[in-house]
């Protein structure tokens, strides 16, 4: 199986402060990997350095095969978008593609129909023409993840994608996380504070403090220090 | 009333002031979306100060003044962009320092070279007798151009406004676009300075923004409405102006107002009833 994203000795530093060092791993493609880990650890970092968001200091990484660079899905921590702006969900969720070039301001059919099939896929057809900025926390991330599934599709970057949302709204995001990596085949790094929820996820969990301090699978997860760390502080 | 904008009309220095003052209003309004959602209201406003300081040079040297005024002001708004990049100096600090030091600079060398006269206050408050037929050929031109960026670089200002981090991190030309951005910013406020003034041409990038967002649902009916707006206000300014004999930028500004504050009242009423 190939790996869609294969990072190789990643450190990144901020204000001279290190905030993590020697990162190796590989994310198959379909694969899916939890990131978990206490507060402060770069957790979120790591998410922007992958993005292009932020530079690393050594180090690298490919999104791809190496041949063709993969667009990778982004789904931001907090709400950095501004709430007060007038815009349409679909407006939001359209401005996820990369445009084939800086001045053309039209999407193209083959986009468009992308578009569709993200939206009926993510039941989110009804929510299009409502304004972003009245739709509730759980519809906002809804919204937010279909943009970033138009930005890439086979990787996606997730951010704390349930923070602040209610329990309803959680397994419904949760879960349509889940069919995505299932049935879409989409490769998944999440980064989670949900230790409990975490553990349910298909895939990998990855215990992040400054560096990979454990990689595997939730059983074993269990039986480690980082583990009962964790579950001590809950 | 169709006497009297034919009489208006009949003037020269009106005509060229409504076709200047329709094309800045438009472009300035559209350029205004951005700032005043990424939080840079007050950008415009520094920037029109260091207009000032520009223009006082280039009237202290005997120059053109847009020769001088138009590279200035762009280098000053890159430079702007890229230190609010890095942190080096917080956005509002930076203009509250850009502001006053070339007001200051503005007064001294004029002061220096001709002492405080018309011309300052033509400078600070605009002034529409001032515009000959090569700066509405420019002003027209160098909107028009400033108008087709803009509507082809709509989705990219969209996505930039509305979530740089994302437009960064999905691959977009996030600092191109910004850079774009600032410099018709720039070029949009020396032009409208003329007419309106270092004080209050910023007022055209905010004020039908505000406006038209409490109206629009949509990003597509702020990028058509916004102009709408700021074109009718401009208009209703500059006649209110000429019939009432009060300078022309500030009626404009006051037009502006009072659309503004009658769309909240309507807005809220709304909400209540």
């Amino acid at each position: 199986m190939t790996n869609v994203l294969q990072v190789e000795h990643l450190s990144a530093s901020y204000n001279d402060q290190t905030v993590f060092a020697d990162v190796s791993f590989s994310l198959p493609e379909a694969g899916f990997i939890t990131v978990v880990g206490p507060n402060g650890a770069g957790k979120s970092t790591l998410l922007k350095v992958l993005c292009g968001i932020r530079k690393a200091t050594s180090g690298r990484f490919t999104a791809g095969n190496g041949k063709e660079r993969l667009q990778k899905g982004f789904l931001p921590q907090e709400n950095r978008q501004f709430q007060d702006f007038p815009a349409t969900a679909y407006e939001v969720i359209e401005s996820g593609f990369k445009d084939d070039h800086l001045f053309w301001p039209f999407l193209s059919k083959a986009k468009q129909q992308k578009l569709d099939s993200i939206c009926s896929f993510m039941e989110i057809k009804d929510l299009l023409l409502k304004q972003y900025r009245n739709l509730s926390g759980g519809q906002r991330r809804k919204v937010l993840l279909c943009r970033a599934l138009c930005a890439g599709e086979q990787l996606l970057l997730l951010d704390e994608p349930v923070a602040g949302l209610d329990l309803q709204s959680t397994d419904i995001l949760y879960k349509l996380i889940v069919r995505l990596n299932m049935e879409r085949k989409a490769a998944v790094l999440m980064v989670s504070h949900d230790l409990n929820r975490a553990l349910q996820l298909p895939g990998l969990i990855m215990h992040f403090d400054h560096g990979i301090r454990f990689l595997g699978t939730p059983l074993e997860y269990r039986k480690t220090e980082f583990f009962r760390n964790e579950e001590e502080h809950l | 009333m169709i006497d009297f904008i034919t009489q208006m009309f009949s003037y020269g220095f009106m005509v060229k002031a409504f076709v200047c003052g329709i094309c800045l209003s438009i472009v300035s309004g559209l350029l205004g979306i951005p700032l005043v959602f990424r939080r840079m209201s007050m950008a415009g406003d520094g920037l029109s100060h260091v207009g000032f300081g520009a223009l006082s040079c280039a009237a202290a040297l005997n120059q053109t003044p847009y020769v001088i005024a138009l590279p200035v002001v762009m280098a000053v708004a890159v430079v702007l962009l890229f230190l609010g990049e890095r942190n080096l100096l917080r956005g509002d600090a930076a203009i509250a320092l850009l502001s006053t030091t070339s007001l200051a600079v503005g007064v001294t060398v004029l002061s220096l070279s001709n002492g405080m006269n018309t011309e300052v206050n033509n400078f600070l408050f605009g002034s529409i007798l001032g515009l000959d037929s090569d700066d509405v050929l420019l002003t027209v031109v160098l909107c028009v151009l400033i108008l087709m960026l803009f509507l082809l670089l709509k989705r990219n200002i969209f996505a930039v406004t509305f979530d740089e981090y994302f437009a960064k991190a999905a691959g977009k030309k996030v600092r191109l676009i910004k850079f774009i951005l600032s410099v018709m910013t720039a070029v949009t406020i020396v032009l409208g300075m003329r007419m309106m003034g270092a004080l209050l041409i910023s007022s055209l990038m905010v004020m039908p923004v505000l406006t038209s967002s409490r109206l629009c649902h949509s990003f597509k009916c702020l990028v058509f409405s916004v102009p709408l707006i700021s074109a009718f206000t401009f208009s209703f300014g500059l006649f209110f102006s000429y019939a009432a004999d009060t300078p022309a930028g500030a009626s404009i500004v006051l037009c502006n107002v009072t659309v503004l504050v009658l769309v909240y009242l309507y807005a809220s009423l709304r909400r209540v009833g």
